[in-house]
C-alpha cells in the first residue's frame, strides 16, 4: 500500500534522473517546416488590418475593432522601464499575416491538413495525429479507449504561425456545451458571445504590444465553460512560429461562466532562425461567480543561440478577470525560452472573495533577457493572492522578476502572500528583485519575501559525494528550489518542465 | 585497501595547514578511529578524502588499491567506492530523498559501466535495506533531509551506505547530537555493514562511539598529525585521562 | 548665479553645474519611476510657491540638553550660527571646522576636493533634482574634517520660526579609525532641503541619527550622499514624527570592501498631510560588504508612508550579505502602505534577501494582552511601542531614546 503511494508521490522525482539524461540536448524544436506560405505583404498599414481581417471572413464590427486599435497603436511607443536591452524592432520589416497555402480553405478534419504540418507537430510531440487524438475529430470510440486506459485526454488547439489548424475533441466537449475552437472561428459563429467579452479585460488601448495585437491579430483559440460544467479534460493550444521574418500575433479568450472549471494549457516553440521575431500575445480570462480557470504555460520559444544571435521577442499581455464572487484563476508558468520576455500575467480580483495565484520559473541562459512577474490587483473584499517565483539566472542573461501588489481601499480582508527566490549561477549574469506593494485598507495585509543567492556550494558538495556529477547534481538541485511551482502544473507538463528545466541550464555549469 | 601517505593538506580560503604529514593504511575489512581534540584537523581529513573543493593537498598521496585518487573529483572518489557520512548531513529542500538516492545508486553504476535501475528495482533494493536497517519508508518520501531529527539525518547517512555499498567509509562525528538510543541504532546499522571488504575510517571526539563500533585500531591525532597509534585500549585511555596527557 | 555677485570662487562652478543640471532634467515628469508614489509636486511645487497649513504643537518635547557634554551646532531660520562652532574650534588639532561661507570663499579650503564628489556618486540611475536644486540654492551649513583616529559626539539643532526657508549644505570629512557620532534635531516652522555628504574612510565608524520632530509645519528633504572606503562602518538612523511630507533619500556607496552600512527608518504619521518617503540606495562595489536596511511606519488618519529601496550589487562585489526589510503598521482607514523594494544583483555569490509586511495590529497579539486584563487602548499602544522597538535598539544613547520615546507617547496620548 505504502509503497504504491510512494510511487505515485514520487512520479515527478523519478522523471527528474531521465531529464538530466537529456541534458546534453540541444534546442530540439529548432527545426522549420518546409511548407508553401501564404503571407500577406511585409510591413503594417490599414490595409494590412483589412486583409488579415478579410481573410479571416471576419463581420464588419470586428474591422472595425481592429482599425480603432491600430490607429491608437501608430501614435503609442514601446515601454522603456523593463530591463531589457534589445534592438529597436522595426516593424514594416515584419509579415503580420502567413499561412500554409494548403489551409487556404479551412479544413474540415484533421485527415484534410498537409502532412508536412501534422509531422511538425509530431516531431514537437503534440499529439496532434495519435490516434485517439484523430479519433477526436471524426468522433470514433477510441477516445473512449483511452479513457479506460486511465490517461488523462488533452484536446487541442494548434497554431501555426499565423492560422489554427486544427481542434481536437470538439465534438464531445460540444455535447457539454463547451466551446473550444479557434478564435478566428468563435469570431464567425459565435458573435455575441465574443462581442460581450473580447478586450473587456485587456482593453484594446492598454499598452503598445495589446494594442498592435489588437489591430493584427491573426488567430488563437477560444473557450467558453457554461454553467456548472467541469470540464473533463485538458485544454491546450501549441503555438508555433515557422515563417521567417513573421510576427506571431495570438489572441485567447477564455470565459468560465458560473461555477464552472477549466484546466488550459499552452505551449509554444519556434525554429532556430538568425533574426529575432516577434511575439506580441494577448490572452483575457473571465471568471464568473464560483468559477476556476487554471492557465499554464510552457513556453519554450527559440532563445536564440549561445552567442545571443536569434531568437524570440516575447511580448505578451495575459490578463484574468475574477468577476465573480469566489472566483479563482491560477496562473503557472514556466518561462525557459525567448531571447526577450516580457510578461507579467496578472489576476483582477473584483468579485468578493475571489482569489488569483501566481507560480512561475523563469530560466534565462546565455543571452536571454526576461522581465516577468504578475500583478495582483486586489479589488473586492476578502481576496486572497498568492504569488511564488523563481528565477535562475545562468551565461549572461539578466533576469528580473517585476510584480504588484495592491490593496484597493475597499478591499478589506484581503491578503497577499509573496515569495520570489533568485538564483544566480556565475558572475556574468544578473537577478533582479521589483516588486511593487501598495496596502491601502488597513484590514488587509501583504507578506513579501524573497533571497538571492548562488547554488549552495555544501548541498553541490554532498550529491557529489554521493557520486551523481556536477552537471547532474545542478539539475537535481534547481529542480528542487522550483518544485513548488512545478508541483502547480498538471502532471504531464510537469515532467515536461523537468526535463526543460535541466535542457535551459545546459551549459552553464563549470 | 586504502593508504595514506605523508599527506600535507592547506585550506585555501584561510591559506593555513591542517593536516600536516598523515600515514595511514587501512586493510579491507579493518575498521580504523581516529580521535582528537578539537582542532586537530579531524574533519579536514575527511573533507579532504571525499574530495571537497577548497582543501588543497601540497604533499604527499591517497590511494585505493595503489592508485592515486588525488586528482579525482568528489562524484568520481564516490563512485570508486569512498563514501562520506557527513557530521551535518545537507538539506536540500525540494529535492525528493528517494529521488536523490536513485540518482546517486544510478550515476555510480554507470560510472563503474553498469546498468541503471528502474524505478521499480530501485524501490525493491531500497526496501530490502531499509527493513535490514529498520528504517521506516515514510521517511524517504521527505525532501532530503528537511525537516529530519538528528538522528533521522544520521540513519539516512547509514541507509545511503547501504544502498551505495561503498567500499571505503569515512564517519565523521557520526555520534555528534545523539543520544544513546539513537546512538545505539546508528552504530547497530554500522556493524551490519561491516564486512570483510569494506573499511571503516571514524571520526570521533568521544570514546563512547567505540563502545558500539569495535575498532581495530585508534589512532589520536593532534595537530595535524597523527601521534599515537594502538588497539581499541587507547580509547578507553582517553576516557579515563582526557587528551592532554597524550599531547604533552 | 555665483556665491556672492562679487568676487569669484571655487563653489561657483558648482553652482553653475547644479543650476544647468536643474533646468535640464525633467523634474516635472511624473511617470518617472523615481516619483512613483509621491508625485515631485509634493516636494517642488510647494517648496517654491505654496506653503502648508502650519499647526503647530504646543506639547513641550523638546530635548533636554542639561548636563551633557557634548557638543551642539546651532541652525536657526537656516542661517549658522558662528558662535556655536567655537567650542569645536578649540579642539583644531582633531577638528577642522567651517562654515559654508568660510570654507567656499578660501580657494586653498580641504573641501574643494570633496566637494560634491559623494553627490555625483548618487546620481545613477536618478539625477536626485531635490539635492540639484539644493546645490544652487544653498548657502550654508557646515564643513568640518575629523581627523585620524578622533572620537566625537555632536548634536546639530535646526530651529526654524519665521517660515524661512532652510537650504543647508553640509560637508563631513572621516578620516581613517575615527569614531563620530552625529545627532541632529530639526523644530518648527522652516521649509528644510538639507543635502549632507559623507566620505567616510577607511575603518571609521559613524553613527548618523536624526530626528525630525513633530511641530515641523512643512515639507522636509533631506539627501545622505555617502562614500564608504573599506572596512568602514555606517549606521544612519532616521526618525520621523512630522505631520507633513518628508523625504528622506540616503545614497551610500560601498566603493571598499568590508563595509557594514545599515539605514534604519522610524515613522509616526496620524494626519493626511503626512507623507514619510524613504528612498534607500546602497550600491555594493567591492567584496564582502554587508548591508541592512529596516524601515517601520506606524501609519493612522490617512497618513501615508513610501519605501523605495535598493540593493545594487556589481559583478565584482562577491560575498555581499544585503538585507531589506520595510514593514507598515497600518491602524485606520485610509493610510497608504506603498513600497517598492528592489533587488538588483550582478554576482553570484551573495546572500541577498528582502521582506515586507503591512497590515494592522495582531489580533491574536491584542488578546493575549487583553485576557492579562490589559485594555484595549493601552494593548494597543504597547504593541505600537514594541512594533517601534527595533528601531530604537539600533541606538545606545539613553538621552537620545528618551526623547524619541517622550514623541511616541505623546502621539499615542
Amino acid at each position: 500500500m505504502s509503497e504504491i503511494k510512494l510511487e505515485a508521490k514520487e512520479g515527478i522525482d523519478q522523471d527528474t534522473v531521465e531529464s538530466v539524461k537529456l541534458l546534453g540536448e540541444k534546442y530540439k524544436y529548432g527545426f522549420s517546416t518546409d511548407i508553401d506560405m501564404d503571407y500577406a505583404p511585409k510591413g503594417l498599414s490599414e490595409e494590412i488590418v483589412k486583409l488579415i481581417s478579410e481573410k479571416n471572413s471576419e463581420p464588419i464590427w470586428m474591422l472595425n475593432w481592429r482599425l480603432e486599435a491600430y490607429r491608437r497603436w501608430i501614435k503609442m511607443s514601446e515601454p522603456n522601464w523593463p530591463m531589457l536591452r534589445y534592438k529597436n524592432i522595426d516593424y514594416n520589416e515584419q509579415y503580420y499575416y502567413a499561412k500554409p497555402k494548403s489551409l487556404k480553405k479551412r479544413p474540415k478534419s484533421l485527415s484534410e491538413v498537409e502532412p508536412a504540418l501534422l509531422e511538425t507537430y509530431a516531431k514537437l510531440g503534440i499529439p496532434l495525429k495519435e490516434q485517439e487524438f484523430l479519433a477526436g475529430v471524426v468522433g470514433s470510440k477510441d477516445g473512449e479507449d483511452r479513457k479506460e486506459n486511465n490517461s488523462p485526454k488533452v484536446a487541442v488547439d494548434a497554431v501555426f504561425d499565423s492560422v489554427s489548424v486544427g481542434t481536437t475533441f470538439k465534438e464531445e466537449l460540444e455535447k457539454l456545451g463547451i466551446i473550444f475552437c479557434s478564435i478566428s472561428e468563435a469570431i464567425r459563429s459565435h458573435p455575441d458571445l465574443v462581442k460581450k467579452y473580447i478586450g473587456t479585460v485587456v482593453p484594446r488601448t492598454d499598452n503598445y504590444f495589446a494594442t498592435l495585437n489588437s489591430a493584427v491579430f491573426s488567430d488563437g483559440s477560444f473557450v467558453y465553460i457554461p454553467e456548472g460544467v467541469r470540464c473533463p479534460m485538458e485544454l491546450s493550444t501549441y503555438f508555433r512560429i515557422n515563417a521567417e521574418n513573421t510576427g506571431q500575433f495570438e489572441r485567447t479568450l477564455i470565459i468560465a461562466d458560473k461555477g464552472s472549471y477549466v484546466s488550459y494549457l499552452e505551449g509554444c516553440t519556434a525554429p532556430m532562425r538568425d533574426t529575432n521575431q516577434l511575439h506580441a500575445a494577448v490572452v483575457e480570462l473571465v471568471v464568473l461567480d464560483d468559477a476556476n480557470i487554471k492557465y499554464s504555460t510552457v513556453q519554450n520559444w527559440y532563445p536564440g543561440d549561445e552567442n545571443g544571435k536569434g531568437g524570440i521577442y516575447n511580448f505578451v499581455t495575459k490578463r484574468a478577470d475574477c468577476r465573480g464572487k469566489n472566483s479563482k484563476v491560477m496562473w503557472t508558468q514556466i518561462e525557459t525560452g525567448s531571447a526577450v520576455t516580457w510578461k507579467y500575467p496578472s489576476c483582477i480580483l473584483r468579485g468578493e472573495n475571489s482569489q488569483g495565484e501566481f507560480y512561475s520559473v523563469a530560466i534565462a541562459n546565455n543571452y536571454q533577457q526576461a522581465d516577468t512577474g504578475t500583478k495582483m490587483i486586489h479589488l473586492g473584499k476578502g481576496t486572497r493572492s498568492r504569488i511564488v517565483s523563481k528565477g535562475i539566472s545562468a551565461g549572461k542573461a539578466q533576469n528580473t522578476y517585476r510584480g504588484l501588489v495592491n490593496i484597493h481601499p475597499k478591499a478589506s480582508n484581503s491578503r497577499n502572500f509573496t515569495q520570489c527566490d533568485s538564483l544566480l549561477i556565475g558572475n556574468k549574469c544578473g537577478a533582479h528583485t521589483v516588486p511593487y506593494i501598495e496596502n491601502k485598507n488597513n484590514s488587509s495585509r501583504t507578506e513579501h519575501e524573497a533571497t538571492t543567492s548562488k547554488i549552495d556550494d555544501d548541498q553541490l558538495f554532498y550529491c557529489l559525494q554521493r557520486g551523481i556529477n556536477e552537471e547532474d547534481a545542478v539539475a537535481l538541485i534547481i529542480n528542487g528550489f522550483c518544485k513548488d511551482v512545478l508541483q502547480a502544473l498538471p502532471m504531464e507538463f510537469a515532467l515536461e518542465a523537468q526535463k526543460l528545466v535541466a535542457i535551459s541550464l545546459e551549459g552553464s555549469v563549470g | 585497501m586504502f593508504e595514506i601517505q605523508n599527506l600535507h593538506v592547506n585550506i585555501s580560503e584561510v591559506d593555513k595547514k591542517i593536516i600536516d604529514g598523515i600515514n595511514l593504511k587501512i586493510n579491507p575489512g579493518e575498521v580504523h578511529a581516529i580521535m582528537g581534540p578539537n582542532g586537530s584537523g579531524k574533519s579536514t581529513l575527511s573533507y579532504t578524502l571525499s574530495g571537497k573543493d577548497g582543501y588543497q593537498v601540497i604533499n604527499g598521496d591517497i590511494k585505493l588499491d595503489d592508485e592515486s585518487i588525488l586528482e579525482l573529483e568528489a562524484d568520481e572518489r564516490a563512485a570508486k567506492g569512498i563514501f562520506l557520512a557527513f557530521q551535518y548531513p545537507i538539506e536540500i529542500p525540494g529535492v525528493g530523498n528517494l529521488s536523490f538516492m536513485r540518482t546517486a545508486l544510478n550515476s555510480q553504476r554507470k560510472y563503474n559501466g553498469n546498468s541503471e535501475l528502474n524505478p521499480a528495482e530501485f524501490l525493491k533494493v531500497l526496501k530490502e535495506k531499509a527493513n535490514n536497517l529498520n528504517i521506516d519508508m515514510e521517511m524517504l518520501k521527505r525532501p532530503l533531509n528537511v525537516g529530519f531529527s538528528g538522528g533521522e539525518k544520521k540513519r539516512n547517512e547509514i541507509l545511503q551506505m547501504a544502498l551505495l555499498e561503498p567500499r571505503f567509509c569515512v564517519l565523521d562525528e557520526t555520534d555528534s547530537g545523539l543520544d544513546v538510543d539513537a546512538m545505539k541504532q546508528v552504530s547497530n546499522g554500522v556493524n551490519s555493514l561491516r564486512s570483510d571488504n569494506r573499511s571503516f575510517l571514524i571520526i570521533t571526539h568521544y570514546q563512547r562511539l567505540l563502545n558500539y563500533i569495535k575498532p581495530d585500531f585508534v589512532h589520536i591525532m593532534a595537530k595535524g598529525k597523527i601521534i599515537k597509534t594502538a588497539g581499541p585500549e587507547l580509547a578507553i585511555e582517553v576516557e579515563e585521562h582526557g587528551y592532554t596527557h597524550l599531547l604533552t | 548665479m555665483c556665491f556672492d555677485n562679487k568676487n569669484s570662487y571655487w563653489i561657483d562652478s558648482f553652482i553653475k553645474k547644479y543650476e544647468e543640471s536643474f533646468k535640464k532634467v525633467d523634474l516635472l515628469d511624473r511617470k518617472s519611476e523615481y516619483w512613483r508614489f509621491a508625485s515631485p509636486s509634493i516636494w517642488y511645487d510647494n517648496y517654491i510657491n505654496k506653503k502648508l497649513p502650519s499647526e503647530k504643537q504646543i506639547e513641550n518635547f523638546s530635548f533636554n540638553y542639561d548636563g551633557m557634554t557634548d557638543f551642539f551646532i546651532k541652525f536657526k531660520d537656516g542661517m549658522l550660527d558662528i558662535s556655536s562652532l567655537t567650542e569645536l574650534n578649540k579642539d583644531e588639532k582633531n577638528i577642522e571646522v567651517s562654515s559654508y561661507k568660510d570654507a567656499v570663499t578660501n580657494e586653498n579650503h580641504w573641501s574643494s576636493k570633496k566637494f560634491g564628489l559623494a553627490q555625483t556618486n548618487a546620481e545613477k540611475p536618478y539625477k536626485r533634482p531635490l539635492a540639484l536644486f539644493n546645490g544652487l540654492d544653498s548657502r550654508e551649513g557646515v564643513f568640518i574634517k575629523f581627523k585620524k583616529g578622533m572620537r566625537k559626539k555632536f548634536h546639530i539643532i535646526y530651529e526654524g520660526n519665521e517660515q524661512k526657508k532652510s537650504t543647508i549644505r553640509n560637508l563631513f570629512d572621516f578620516e581613517e579609525d575615527v569614531d563620530i557620532t552625529i545627532i541632529e534635531h530639526f523644530y518648527g516652522d522652516s521649509k528644510y532641503n538639507i543635502v549632507s555628504e559623507f566620505f567616510n574612510d577607511k575603518n571609521s565608524k559613524i553613527e548618523h541619527i536624526k530626528i525630525i520632530n513633530q511641530d515641523i509645519t512643512d515639507t522636509f528633504i533631506y539627501h545622505l550622499f555617502g562614500n564608504c572606503q573599506k572596512n568602514s562602518n555606517i549606521k544612519a538612523i532616521n526618525f520621523s514624527f512630522s505631520e507633513n511630507p518628508v523625504r528622506n533619500e540616503v545614497n551610500l556607496h560601498l566603493e571598499g570592501p568590508e563595509c557594514n552600512a545599515t539605514v534604519a527608518s522610524l515613522g509616526f504619521g496620524q494626519k493626511a498631510t503626512s507623507i514619510c518617503d524613504n528612498t534607500v540606495f546602497i550600491s555594493h562595489q567591492e567584496e564582502s560588504s554587508k548591508s541592512r536596511q529596516i524601515i517601520k511606519n506606524a501609519l493612522s488618519g490617512g497618513a501615508k508612508a513610501i519605501f523605495q529601496g535598493k540593493i545594487y550589487v556589481s559583478s565584482v562585489a562577491q560575498k555581499t550579505d544585503g538585507y531589506q526589510m520595510s514593514n507598515g503598521l497600518i491602524l485606520t482607514d485610509n493610510c497608504q502602505f506603498l513600497v517598492k523594494p528592489e533587488l538588483e544583483i550582478y554576482a553570484d555569490d551573495v546572500v541577498c534577501s528582502h521582506g515586507s509586511i503591512s497590515g494592522t495590529l495582531n489580533d491574536d497579539h491584542l488578546f493575549y494582552l487583553q485576557s492579562r486584563g490589559i485594555p484595549l487602548l493601552e494593548a494597543q499602544k504597547q504593541l505600537i511601542q514594541a512594533f517601534f522597538a527595533e528601531i530604537l535598539n539600533e541606538i545606545n544613547d539613553e538621552k537620545v531614546i528618551n526623547h524619541i520615546q517622550k514623541q511616541i507617547s505623546i502621539k499615542l496620548a
